[in-house]
């Protein structure tokens, strides 16, 4: 495994940082971009396997799962999803 | 060294642009195993796995800045690319978001140490009675990475929460967001507790939700609106340097 020498184990590159951030803020905002995006089609708090992570009853919430497991989501895509949304 | 990680080497798969491939690959061209792992597990969003090999790297003598490149930042440069051809959706991103802050927390040290202090703290929640989370999380996903430290509060603030976390923490920025209608005043009356606890001044007070507009925003009281992630960033920003 390679290492680096202990001048620069305990100190940052300060340049070399900025560039990171920089780079790091660009891959966000690209993700801010597919987020306004996606969230036209697709209810945000949908996960992959189509579970809901929201913390608020939502009425596309099937809640016939195991315990511990998220609510399986049967809202469609193709409506506007926040109308089923309540407190 | 090339990618020896299998399982990393299926992630980049999903990467379909070749030159786009190219480009992510070549971030490990001179990456360790250990960096390769780090990138794999932020990607599959595993943050305690985040928090164990980061650690492991800075004892084993990685630069924090070798870490945060060829570890953390390479693996959310794939995060970005599977979410944006919606191979995996927003709570994937926000997973792997906290994994990444999970690797953060062992390098922010290292961070102060060299003299590279957060741009600022930002305290963030939303509203009392309002559940909604996924935006101020993005917001705050944003915030980190532009070097924000950022105090959240989660979902169903009360003013006095808010207050509270301002003044233990001597925030500059408070960011508070609203997903319903019936919640938005709620913004309103947090800013009019600000103001009777004598905390206004002390405060720049940023809102967002979809259903905020500029005119809401100003009309309470607001001094910013932000109407996405990447406005939330701009302004904490322009706020810190006013």
């Amino acid at each position: 495994m390679e290492s680096e020498s202990d001048s620069h184990r305990n100190t940052v590159d300060k340049e070399r940082y900025n560039t990171s951030i920089r780079k790091l803020d660009l891959i966000f905002r690209n993700i801010s971009e597919t987020v306004d995006k996606v969230s036209r089609w697709r209810c945000p708090y949908k996960n992959v396997a189509g579970r809901c992570t929201a913390k608020f009853i939502c009425r596309n919430q099937d809640k016939s799962v195991q315990d511990g497991e998220l609510f399986i989501c049967l809202g469609s895509d193709d409506l506007d999803y926040r109308s089923a949304w309540s407190d | 060294m090339p990618i020896v990680n299998e399982e990393l080497e299926k992630e980049l798969e999903f990467v379909s642009d070749p030159g786009e491939q190219a480009h992510i690959r070549a971030l490990w061209d001179t990456a360790d195993t250990l960096m390769q792992d780090i990138s794999l597990n932020l990607i599959r969003g595993k943050n305690d796995e985040v928090d164990r090999l980061t650690r492991e790297a800075l004892e084993t003598g990685f630069s924090a800045n070798t870490i945060l490149d060829d570890g953390l930042i390479a693996g959310m440069a794939i995060v970005g690319v599977k979410f944006r051809d919606n191979l995996i959706f927003v709570p994937e991103v926000l997973v792997a978001a906290r994994a990444m802050k999970a690797g953060m927390v062992h390098i922010e040290p290292i961070l102060s140490a060299s003299g590279i202090e957060p741009l600022g703290t930002v305290i963030m929640g939303t509203v009392k009675g309002d559940l909604h989370d996924i935006g101020k999380n993005l917001c705050i996903m944003m915030l980190r990475g532009a070097g924000f430290t950022v105090i959240d509060l989660g979902v169903d603030t009360s003013p006095e929460e808010f207050t509270d976390a301002v003044e233990e923490n001597d925030a500059p920025i408070l960011g508070m967001s609203a997903l319903l209608t019936t919640t938005m005043p709620n913004m309103g009356k947090t800013i009019e507790y600000f103001e009777e606890v004598e905390l206004r001044d002390e405060v720049h007070i940023m809102v967002g939700g979809a259903p905020l507009t500029q005119e809401f925003a100003d009309d309470m009281g607001a001094d910013g609106y932000g109407k996405d992630a990447m406005s939330c960033v701009d302004l904490a920003k322009s706020f810190v340097t006013s």
